[in-house]
């Protein structure tokens, strides 16, 4: 009997919560966004995070940087669930997973939240508009060039590539473009490709060991932001100055290496400006602006932007108010301009 | 002599250790290199730390999956203290405390709060990453003064000088726990709680004592981790917890307590280094790392256990031949007749 109470009334809580989340969802014109890292406490995400939350000022929206330090789908649909409870009126997300969220965003946006990706991309139908750092394309050339700065892509030298996991989004699209122009335009062999999880431990042992098994090594490409300064400290370990090392990462951690010259240039995107950049592109949204691929408009500090269809990051799937906004530029860090930046 | 090496436990882990090096070594000889010895056993000195630590706490029959935190938080203290000028050795000895104080709030917890260690060490995981994510507001701690980063660098006859500390600081926890009367406490405690406590060992002294050994041994490996790393994130050490436990497991560290040595949970340490570090060596592309190393680990465990059954029913046949030889003198005697069983 007392059971059978406790449930009556236990589902009638559920009840009312219900009630009540499906009124929040469905309210119209919150100006509350969610900005979602990959993972907390991470400097890369941080700085976006902080550039997000000082747009929102700007746009008049409550931007909250939300995370959890673990990078975890299960998190992250977690996160995703709570906010929309909450009645927020957009999520722009950094995704772990290219289709682990997509359940919970596909939800989202039957409430009328606007989806928006940053940084790492789901599959396009999960989200209305990516806000992208550069294509694939851009990026893996990006890390042959740094390369080829050193050695003539005519050499026949050894490379490798060290990055976080096998299943990382965007970091494998580099990986794979940068691979096959390495393949088609040069005779670099590429002997061996590393992982290192996100642990910085792992990531200065992983180097170690790929130097060691490859003593003829020229080349280690890191475009991960735990990889290169791992690769960089291996270096240093192990008192090498004849390996390049090019990779993506931010410059305040780069800032030593390059200073004692153990290496020489790396890139990033200013991640600070992508939180700025996605808030605008938000807000644009949130005002009821469909903006649809060919579509140029006018952000502050970025000046003018077009939506490029989703075929620039390699998918088929095109639709209305669906696209992907790309970063004007990217930065290519040296000892010359590294002090200019502060993330 | 070495028919009693062989009987004791942790042989295998050691034969284990040594003979997959040599395997690696056949495959492809420049891992056997001298230089390639040196990084690898300097790979390890983080791992075996911390896998010490865990180690002398599982053998009072407790677990402390809280030591990758309490690495992070240390590690960032110390880095943030360095950075502000304050003179090496002062850190080092600050930071030392604090990893001490970190493991002795979970021993306290156990031992007078009676809370089960995985819970409470479960709660200091979560609670000293927090801390740590407050203190770098989530940036991690760059730029470590470069002369205590030389230390990461220093050699002494061609081996890293934090390999040799490392090495000395085993020896001496092994020491203390195989052979002093404080050591055999540890051991009691975790073998027969209520039993050591009737016999007058404070259990509750050893648990905490335990678990503030776990803690002072992550905050050393937390100024290894500066030294050779050169930056600390509050993701530091994130996981590291897991392959510890394994790396005593391995070692011949019994979960159920009472059980276990300082030198085989080291090798056990130095075992999943090696296998870590030899996947470039082998070849292995890293798409395939996890899943080897996981099966490389399964296998010597299986190994292990395998040995070790073997070695239990040989020690149970030595026992009945004496049982079967000597009590039938002794039974003639009415008065310890008892005694023999």
């Amino acid at each position: 009997m007392k059971i059978a109470s406790k449930l009556a009334a236990a589902a009638a809580v559920l009840a009312l919560t219900a009630a009540c989340s499906s009124t929040d969802g469905g309210e119209a014109g919150s100006n509350k966004v969610a900005f979602i890292p990959k993972l907390t406490g991470v400097g890369f995400f941080e700085s976006g995070g902080a550039g997000a939350v000082e747009a929102g000022k700007k746009y008049e929206l409550d931007v909250e940087y939300v995370g959890s330090p673990e990078g975890s789908v299960a998190k992250q649909v977690e996160l995703i669930n709570t906010q929309v409870q909450q009645g927020v009126g957009a999520i722009i997300v950094s995704s772990v997973s290219p289709d682990g969220l997509c359940q919970a965003l596909k939800k989202a946006m039957d409430q009328g939240v606007k989806v928006l990706t940053w940084d790492s991309d789901t599959n396009p139908e999960c989200r209305s508009h990516y806000i992208s750092q550069g294509t694939a394309d851009q990026l893996g050339s990006l890390l042959v060039e740094m390369g080829a700065e050193d050695y003539s892509k005519d050499e026949a030298v050894k490379v490798a590539f060290h990055y976080s996991s096998p299943t990382v989004t965007d970091q494998n699209q580099w990986a794979e473009v940068a691979k096959s122009i390495i393949g088609k335009e040069t005779k670099w062999e590429i002997v061996d490709t590393v992982f290192s999880e996100n642990q910085t431990e792992l990531a200065v042992q992983q180097a170690e060991a790929l130097l060691n098994a490859n003593p003829d090594l020229k080349i280690i490409f890191c475009p991960d932001a735990n990889a290169l300064p791992g690769t960089a400290q291996a270096l240093e370990n192990l008192g090498r100055k004849d390996v390049t090392v090019v990779g993506f990462s931010t410059p305040n951690v780069m800032a030593p290496y390059v200073e004692n010259g153990t290496i020489d240039r790396f890139a990033l995107w200013d991640v600070t400006k992508q939180g700025e950049l996605s808030v605008a592109v938000a807000k644009k949204l949130l005002d009821g602006e469909e903006l649809n691929v060919g579509d140029k408009f006018d952000v502050d500090g970025f000046g003018s932007v077009e939506v490029s269809p989703n075929s620039v990051q390699g998918y088929d799937y095109e639709a209305d108010g669906n696209g992907i906004i790309l970063m004007p530029e990217r930065v290519v860090f040296t000892a010359d301009n590294i002090k200019d930046f502060d993330f | 002599m070495i028919k009693h090496i062989l009987k004791s436990r942790e042989s295998i882990t050691v034969i284990g250790a040594l003979g997959f090096i040599a395997i690696i070594g056949i495959a492809q000889p420049s891992f056997v290199a001298f230089s390639n010895l040196a990084r690898v056993a300097n790979s390890t000195v983080i791992l075996a730390l911390l896998t010490a630590g865990v180690a002398v706490v599982i053998i009072t029959r407790n677990i402390d999956v809280s030591v990758g935190s309490t690495m992070a938080l240390s590690g960032i203290v110390a880095g943030l203290l360095l950075k502000n000028g304050m003179p090496i050795p002062l850190v080092v000895l600050l930071t030392l405390v604090l990893g001490a104080a970190l493991g002795a709030i979970n021993g306290i917890g156990v031992s007078i709060g009676r809370v089960p260690s995985i819970v409470m060490t479960l709660g200091t995981l979560g609670a000293y990453r927090g801390i740590s994510f407050m203190i770098t507001g989530g940036h991690s701690v760059e730029n470590i003064p470069s002369q205590y980063k030389k230390a990461g660098t220093a050699t002494l006859l061609g081996i890293p000088v934090f390999v040799w500390m490392t090495i000395v600081i085993l020896v001496v926890l092994g020491f203390v726990l195989a052979k002093t009367s404080f050591g055999r406490k540890i051991y009691a405690t975790g073998d027969n709680i209520q039993g050591a406590h009737l016999i007058g060992v404070p259990t509750k002294t050893m648990t905490v004592t335990a678990f503030a050994a776990s803690g002072l041994f992550a905050s050393m490996a937390a100024l290894v981790f500066l030294a050779q790393i050169g930056s600390i994130s509050n993701q530091a050490g994130m996981g590291i917890e897991m392959r510890a436990i394994a790396a005593a497991v391995i070692g011949g560290v019994a979960l159920t307590g009472g059980v276990g040595t300082i030198l085989g949970a080291s090798f056990g340490a130095l075992f999943i280094t090696t296998a870590t570090s030899s996947l470039s060596f082998l070849g292995v592309p890293g798409f395939w790392s996890d899943m080897v190393i996981g099966a490389i680990l399964l296998i010597a465990l299986f190994a292990d256990s395998q040995v070790g059954k073997r070695m239990e029913r040989k020690r149970l046949e030595a026992r009945y031949q004496r049982a079967k030889t000597v009590p039938q003198e002794i039974s003639n005697d009415p008065v310890n007749a008892g005694g023999a069983l």
